[in-house]
């Protein structure tokens, strides 16, 4: 009796009772094994991940394992999805070309979370994009960067995916370089020397070894140029870069060496 | 009404101009004078005091100290030189000798060495609970950073330029003394020029009184591995055979006891 009623046409649809029971069963199961999945992945993996990757990757996780199991579903009651793929197939074109850049940002974001080009506040810079600052994290379709002035910039996935990314977290520490120009009757030697003493005794970022570095990089129009390169904890430029050139300036000066202006010597031709 | 804090450093035998490590209770107003800083605390009201500490480039810090009653205690140690200019480091010391020791072959070597230290204010509350309130240093030129290894992977350092010594003697606030033992199994001679290792389990032990520290020593033990010369260093307590010798509070919490494997070289 109860089989009779279960095997039930409903109208023309070819669906039973029992088809819908069946259906909903295994949807139910489906939305368990996402949610069991997702709790374990965030119980076990998800510690070890970075947490913008961890929050996305339980997002596809979960999402991947409720549109398998409604396509399992579907498909378990023979249901033609022909004319639907069809009709699917123009309305996908319309909505590709409409949502072009949404996948683009999509697909980058996923990329980005796989390749893991730099964590999660971490210091990047985008030079294609004039862009510095501390990464807050990637999202679906956006990274968002935390600029030094403290504003929040939100730059599409895609863009960041196919910029070159700089990052500094590889080394514990990074260099800056700064350029000093001298006169040419001052002692290139003496100068280095110093420059060298200012540095270890004013620049307390400055690390000892290795030691700073003066390059004569260009015996150019007014000056002798000398390139000095310091190198000081990764994330400490703010303390380095903006005395560097005051100390070495003010050294110099107390030293007695020029450091000269552009300057023309004009002669002038007597006209007897 | 101040009180000036004197002490006599011992090997010198003579009155020294300068505070000793110690404690010192405050009930109006006291001073206290190392090189190049000075420090005055004064009993501001009820159980309020001020503190003040100028340094060589007359740079002034001052802070509000609130006591549980209306004299204050504190107490001045030395403390592990990590937290001046900024804690940066994975609390590696990096220890270069300003000269080479040459330890011939199948041979052991004690070395006594300078090792920096930062000066810790501690308030203290009764005997046995010091709240870390302040720091400082005698020579701002020990404030510094060194990379050990190379710069793409190399290892961030508290750094120093250090004497070996001959004999025990007081380094005025500036050094503790430690001492290494350099043992070399190899077949030939080695150069060792520097030392880096952690330096959190390292307890520092001051004489009251006096500007005298020691630091528990070090183990370096050379090695040859595939990839070329490694030393091992070790910590090794201090042996405390003069009772007068106080442990310091620390200023940081203690880690586990590390070895620290230097095989990015040591000359």
């Amino acid at each position: 009796m109860v089989l009779e009623f279960l095997d039930t046409q409903l109208g023309d649809t070819g669906f039973t009772y029992w088809s819908l029971i069946v259906t909903g069963i295994i949807i139910a199961v489906g939305v368990i094994i996402a949610r069991i999945a997702k709790m374990i992945f965030k119980r076990k993996f998800a510690p070890k991940m970075t947490v913008d990757s961890a929050k996305n990757m339980s997002k596809i996780l979960y999402w991947g394992i409720i549109i398998i199991t409604l396509l399992a579903a579907t498909s378990s009651q023979g249901v033609d999805f022909t004319g639907l793929i069809v009709a699917g197939g123009i309305f996908g074109v319309v909505i590709g070309f409409a949502t072009q850049s949404v996948v683009s940002n999509l697909i980058s974001g996923i990329f980005l979370m796989i390749e893991k080009p730099a964590r999660q506040g971490e210091n990047v810079e985008i030079p294609d994009m004039s862009i510095l600052g501390k990464l807050l994290d990637i999202g679906t379709f956006s990274t968002r960067i935390q600029q030094f002035d403290g504003t929040v910039l939100r730059v599409p996935n895609e863009k960041v995916f196919t910029s070159n990314l700089r990052t500094f977290s590889l080394s514990e520490i990074r260099r800056t370089e700064v350029t000093v120009g001298i006169a040419y009757k001052d002692d290139i030697d003496n100068a280095i020397d110093v420059m060298k003493n200012a540095i270890r005794e004013k620049v307390t970022y400055a690390l000892m070894e290795p030691e700073p570095q003066f390059w004569v990089t260009e015996l150019g129009d007014n000056s002798v140029n000398i390139k000095v390169l310091v190198w000081h904890p990764r994330d400490d430029l703010g303390e380095v870069y903006p005395v560097l050139l005051k100390i070495l300036k003010n050294a110099l000066d107390e030293a007695g060496i020029e450091i000269p202006f552009p300057q023309r010597v004009v002669w002038q031709q007597s006209s007897s | 009404m101040a009180e000036k804090a004197e002490i006599k450093l011992a090997a010198e035998n003579k009155q020294s101009k300068y505070s000793g490590f110690g404690t010192y209770t405050i009930t109006d107003t006291l001073e206290l004078s190392l090189p190049k800083t000075d420090i005055t605390i004064t009993h501001e009201s009820d159980n309020k005091f001020s503190y003040r500490r100028k340094n060589s480039q007359n740079e002034i810090t001052n802070k509000l100290v609130s006591a549980s009653s209306d004299s204050l205690k504190i107490e001045l140690a030395p403390i592990l030189p990590l937290n001046l200019p900024a804690k940066k480091t994975n609390d590696l010391m990096f220890l270069r000798l300003e000269k080479q020791v040459f330890v011939s072959k199948k041979s052991k070597l004690d070395v006594l060495v300078q090792f920096p230290i930062e000066i810790g204010v501690f308030v203290v509350d009764d005997s046995t609970s010091f709240d870390f309130f302040d720091c400082f240093t005698c020579e701002p030129m020990h404030s510094r950073f060194a990379l050990y290894g190379t710069p793409e992977k190399g290892n961030l350092c508290m750094y120093s330029k250090v004497s070996l010594l001959s004999k025990h003697e007081p380094q005025d606030y500036v050094y503790a003394i430690m001492k290494a033992t350099i043992e070399n199994p190899l077949d030939k001679g080695v150069k060792v020029g520097k030392f880096v290792f952690p330096v959190t389990y390292h307890d520092i032990y001051y004489k009251d009184g006096s500007s005298e520290a020691h630091i528990d020593d070090i183990e370096m033990k050379i090695d040859e591995q595939v990839l070329g010369q490694v030393a091992k260093i070790s910590h090794i307590t201090f042996k405390n055979k003069d009772q007068n010798w106080k442990l310091a509070p620390r200023s940081t919490e203690k880690t586990e006891k590390l070895e620290f494997l230097m095989d990015r070289g040591f000359d």
